[in-house]
């Protein structure tokens, strides 16, 4: 079969369609170039001339021309109200911040690439619990004492004492020598931007209702409270958790009922390298044996259930109670996120009222060429005022303690005095002081999973679980004498 | 060319209908619930409230100013365009050399070329992320564009020889006994034959290299080179609350460029393909 | 041309245009340009991972320590692995023979004279350019079972109880093949359809008036025709599918256990969450060998049969 080639014909052709499809490119480029530089910029462009002189900012050291990365985590609004101040940080520093967020994992790994290589991509690094050994464990954080008492980098007002003192134990300090957070130790990142613990949401007209005088104190009474207000021919089932293969269901679920049943994650000490897990405890059973006996009270897609789709299960008017991160379930009192937002009320869970604690902290890498201009950023960030914007304006769990007893806030959070009593008692997630906090989370997760599935019963589940824990403390050396 | 049955073009039409439906129908709910406040996405079976001008100018503009979305959007139609391009222009004649020449080892050798594509991203991001710090590209477009070219020249090659093998090598040498010589024949001959395989390869190649994501997510840093994949990543995490409505914004404005792309391309599809047509 | 060119250099015409005719039909010519960029680029990261297989990385000292192949032990006695390593299989299988034959059957059916065409080109280019993480997430919203409408419809038109579509064995690993048939069928209609466009238009009018003989017409002609866009196909949408990961991550994060995990989805655990970099870097090979097996198997069952 033959193909007379139109040669001369053809190829003017494709070199039209080529050039207009350079050209359409081209042009396209350029807008999208014109109006990515328009609408990308933020900080609006301040003549030199304007600049605040250093004198009436009390002397605080300047850094005209340098720039600053800092990265937070996404979803939590802890880089809105920094984003919106930057034109302010430029005013008042000279700093050319830039702010980025990813997903908690995403950032992560970038983060942790960055201590292996010495490039650390970003200047101020928000740090989580689950980090602390991992990344400031082995050194690779700047001590920030020194930057807290310069007077040039830091002002007399800063009050650092008004950081609530738990936190501070929790994610600012850490103890090098005997591998675990809190004082004494060394301060390598200041709180923030949020801190967070967990909290019983229930809705008191559906509690009226059903006759539930009031909320659950212990775990049993969750579940007869759950199973008073599961009504599914009304649309309203008891409870929703997270019972989907996530890590949230050791972080949160597991997690909180084992340490207010008063649990021990592990016994021994790390310096020793002595350390027992107890995944296999008559306490873990009993949580995993209350979490699927509250699956009978859930919706039915409760095993797919991760945090969100339980705040959204609220938020719909969908479920009678929940227990949540307090950051998470704060939405439920917000009238443009839930339906149900005059109707919701806080408690303490079950239990000796002690709740898995969450947060996050703002630190220096040491590969990090300009550090000071990185501490003026994170002080910019933690003092009084920002803490109190960024709960006022975006709802985020604060972490100074006047903010927690501020007037305007117990105004607009109702639930902010349980939340101040909360995090008074809550504790670090257990696996903490280890480098492998994440794989204890993580690898128990699947075993708790595989019994909201069914697939594996209570006691066998918590084996499974022990079994893994045991085998990751052995891998990385802290089970040697055991 | 016989009439076609009234039955047979019901069935035809009922069938493109079907398909329709089947592919947009995911999209089409982004759609909708882009246009809707957080509540009422939430609702089973899911309510029209979608007409509430200040909703979605609240959403676009969350998605677009203050996540900087035109900006990645910008990022990654520069950096899919420049690979592409230069991926198409050494694959090309690659792929014709393959098709036309049987040389010792050519078949080991473009086997080797398709095994570049084997290892997953995950063993090799470090190292090339490595690379590309050495040679002082973190955080610039050539960072990405140099391993994304690597990434599409198996993809070109591939394609375009199949591509290729399906014109006959009698219309290259009629080419060459007027005195064109190899390349003038590839050029001048071979290639507007070859535009739907073109059009084709280089929409997949831009399809591959749009998407990607772990290279964006350690080569780049900032939003000034920061691709849509990266920048999407962070609305889409599952261990917070996720506003909906959002979400499905963010993936809206994904599409948009890329919708773009493909009607601007459907006429050079259309050319080619008619100009191939002709027997 | 030769002689004014020798008459510049000073070469004999016949010499000069014998040397620019022979670089003119030089295979090396036109291959030699990839094959330079692949291997300047690849040498480094194979290397590099591959010695990283050999060791371990500890997190708290910051250092390797050389465990030869006890990572790749490590992996055939994990018996995770074989779970993990069976629903790649067939989520590999099921989701390239599926797309290929609803490929090829839209790729024959675009054949008939109809309105619409470019519009639905252009609507299934869609699903293939869409963020992996986006429509992970889409699918996600769509399969809840109190949320999604896919369960809704089929509670309310057919009557069937809720279907745990992400949370339960085996319709998570269904989920996840139903997201990538959606994704990725456009991947073979394009590349099947444009292949087509070659085949004369009487072979195809044949098979679709004269039924009985339009299948021997597909099996003969055609298929032969479109081998290599068949192969094309089968081979990246097979590499690709091996190596899924953004919808396993989004839709169902590898649950219940790991039933629904794939072992890029294990590979990115052990590498990235649990920072075991030697040991992700041990099964990203483990995954090459397989792919290597599977190409070869299929180079020299299926392609040495193309009569060239």
């Amino acid at each position: 079969m033959e193909r007379k080639p139109k040669a001369k014909r053809i190829s003017r052709r494709k070199f039209l369609s080529t050039g207009a499809g350079v050209a359409v490119g081209a042009v396209t480029g350029a807008s999208l170039l014109k109006s990515g530089a328009m609408a990308a910029s933020h900080a609006p462009v301040i003549p030199a001339t304007r600049r605040t002189p250093a004198a009436a900012m009390g002397g605080l050291k300047q850094f005209p021309g340098v720039t600053v990365n800092s990265i937070f985590v996404s979803g939590e609004h802890d880089d809105t109200l920094l984003r919106e101040r930057i034109g302010d940080v430029k005013n008042q520093l000279g700093i050319n911040l830039t702010v980025s967020d990813l997903g908690a994992g995403a950032m992560h790994d970038k983060i942790a690439e960055g201590l292996r290589s010495g490039h650390s991509p970003y200047d101020v690094s928000t740090i989580v619990g689950f980090w602390l050994a991992e990344m400031v464990g082995p050194g690779n954080f700047e001590p920030l004492e020194p930057y807290l008492k310069n007077p040039e980098l830091t002002p007399a007002d800063f009050d650092f004492a008004d950081f609530v003192p738990k936190h501070l134990d929790y994610i600012s300090y850490w103890n090098l020598q005997e591998h675990r957070n809190g004082r004494p130790g060394q301060l390598f990142l200041l709180p923030g931007p949020h801190s967070d613990a967990h909290m019983v949401v229930y809705r008191k007209d559906l509690f009226d209702k059903y006759n539930i005088s009031a909320p659950p104190k212990t775990w049993d009474e969750y579940v007869q409270v759950a199973k008073k207000l599961h009504h599914p021919a009304d649309g309203i089932y008891g409870t929703a958790f997270v019972a989907a293969n996530d890590p949230s269901i050791s972080l949160s679920e597991w997690g909180n009922r084992y340490v207010s049943m008063g649990g021990k994650f592990y016994s021994g000490s790390l310096r020793d390298k002595t350390v027992v897990p107890h995944l296999d405890s008559p306490e873990s059973v009993a949580a995993i044996e209350n979490m699927v006996e509250l699956l009978d009270y859930s919706p039915p897609g409760v095993t797919s259930y991760a945090l969100t789709n339980v705040a959204d299960a609220m938020s719909a008017g969908k479920i009678g109670i929940m227990m949540i991160w307090v950051t998470i379930g704060g939405r439920a009192w917000a009238p443009s996120l839930s339906k149900v937002a005059d109707k919701v009320a806080a408690a303490v869970p079950p239990g000796n009222g002690v709740t898995i604690r969450g947060g996050w902290g703002m630190g220096i890498p040491k590969d990090v060429k300009n550090k000071e201009a990185a501490w003026a950023v994170i002080r910019y960030y933690s003092t009084k005022e920002a803490d109190k914007a960024r709960v006022m304006n975006y709802g985020t769990a604060a972490v100074r303690t006047s903010t927690f007893k501020d007037p305007d806030v117990v105004k607009a959070y109702p639930y902010y005095p349980t939340f101040g009593k909360l995090l008074e008692n809550a504790t670090p997630y257990p696996s903490i002081p280890f480098p492998e906090s994440w794989e204890l989370v993580m690898e128990p997760s699947k075993s708790w999973n595989l019994a909201m599935a069914k697939q594996l019963k209570p006691k066998e589940a918590c084996q499974q679980a022990q079994a893994a824990a045991q085998e990751i403390l052995k891998k990385g050396g802290w089970s040697k004498s055991a | 060319m016989k009439t076609a049955h009234p039955l047979d073009q019901i069935v035809t039409y009922a069938v493109l209908v079907g398909i329709l439906v089947l592919v947009a129908t995911p999209f089409i709910f982004m759609v909708l619930t882009s246009l809707k406040t957080n509540l009422d996405t939430l609702e089973v079976p899911p309510n029209l409230h979608i007409f509430n001008w200040e909703t979605i100018k609240s959403n676009y503009t969350e998605v677009l100013r203050g996540r900087s979305f035109v900006a990645y959007t910008r990022n990654s139609v520069v950096i899919v365009f420049g690979s592409t391009l230069i991926a198409m222009l050494l694959g090309t004649p690659a792929a014709y050399g393959f098709s036309r020449f049987s040389f010792r080892g050519s078949s080991d050798l473009a086997f080797w070329i398709l095994s570049n594509r084997f290892m997953p991203i995950i063993a090799v991001v470090i190292p090339i992320s490595r690379m590309m710090a050495a040679l002082g590209t973190l955080d610039t477009y050539q960072g990405l564009i140099i391993p994304y070219v690597a990434l599409e020249i198996p993809l070109v090659v591939w394609i375009m020889r199949a591509f290729f093998d399906d014109i006959s090598n009698e219309i290259d040498e009629a080419a060459m006994a007027d005195g064109c010589g190899r390349w003038g024949a590839l050029a001048r001959v071979i290639l507007p034959l070859a535009a739907p395989g073109l059009v084709t390869t280089a929409i997949f190649s831009a399809i591959f290299t749009w998407n990607e994501f772990l290279l964006g997510l350690f080569i780049v840093t900032t939003a000034a080179s920061q691709t849509v994949p990266v920048g999407a990543a962070g609305l889409l995490t599952m261990d917070r609350a996720i506003e909906w409505n959002v979400t499905a914004t963010v993936g809206v404005v994904t599409i948009v460029p890329v919708l773009v792309f493909s009607l601007l391309v459907q006429r050079h599809i259309v050319r080619g393909l008619t100009a191939g047509a002709v027997k | 041309m030769a002689t004014e060119r020798a008459a510049t250099t000073g070469v004999p015409p016949r010499v000069a245009s014998r040397f620019w005719r022979h670089l003119d039909n030089n295979p090396w010519v036109f291959v030699l340009p990839v094959t330079v960029y692949l291997l300047a680029l690849s040498i480094y990261p194979l290397v590099y991972s591959f010695v990283l297989s050999l060791k371990e990385y500890h997190v708290d000292t910051r250092s390797f320590s050389w465990v030869g192949l006890g990572n790749y032990a490590a992996i055939f006695q994990n018996p995770e692995f074989y779970t993990v390593f069976r629903n790649t299989a067939i989520f590999t299988v099921a989701t390239v023979a599926i797309e290929l034959v609803l490929g090829m059957a839209l790729a024959l059916f675009m054949t008939r004279r109809m309105v619409g065409k470019s519009l639905l080109r252009t609507v299934l280019i869609i699903p293939m350019m869409t963020t992996p993480m986006v429509v992970g997430l889409m699918w996600r919203f769509l399969f809840s079972t109190d949320f999604g409408i896919i369960d809704y419809l089929l509670r309310i038109l057919f009557r069937i109880p809720p279907v745990n579509w992400l949370g339960s064995t085996p319709f998570s690993l269904i989920s996840l093949i139903i997201t990538d048939i959606w994704q990725w069928t456009p991947f073979a209609f394009l590349i099947l359809y444009a292949g087509l466009q070659t085949v004369p238009d009487e072979l195809l009018e044949a098979a679709r008036v004269d039924g009985a003989r339009a299948v021997q017409v597909f099996r003969h002609i055609i298929v032969p025709l479109l081998l290599p866009m068949i192969t094309v196909v089968i081979l990246f949408r097979g590499m690709d599918s091996f190596r899924a990961f953004d919808t396993v991550y989004t839709l169902t994060f590898g649950g219940p256990g790991r039933t629904s995990g794939t072992l890029s989805f294990l590979a990115y655990l052990e590498g990235f969450a649990y920072s075991h970099l030697g040991l992700a870097s041990a099964m990203s090979y483990v995954m090459v060998a397989v792919i290597i097996l599977g190409v070869t198997v299929y180079r020299f069952a299926v392609m040495q049969r193309i009569v060239r």
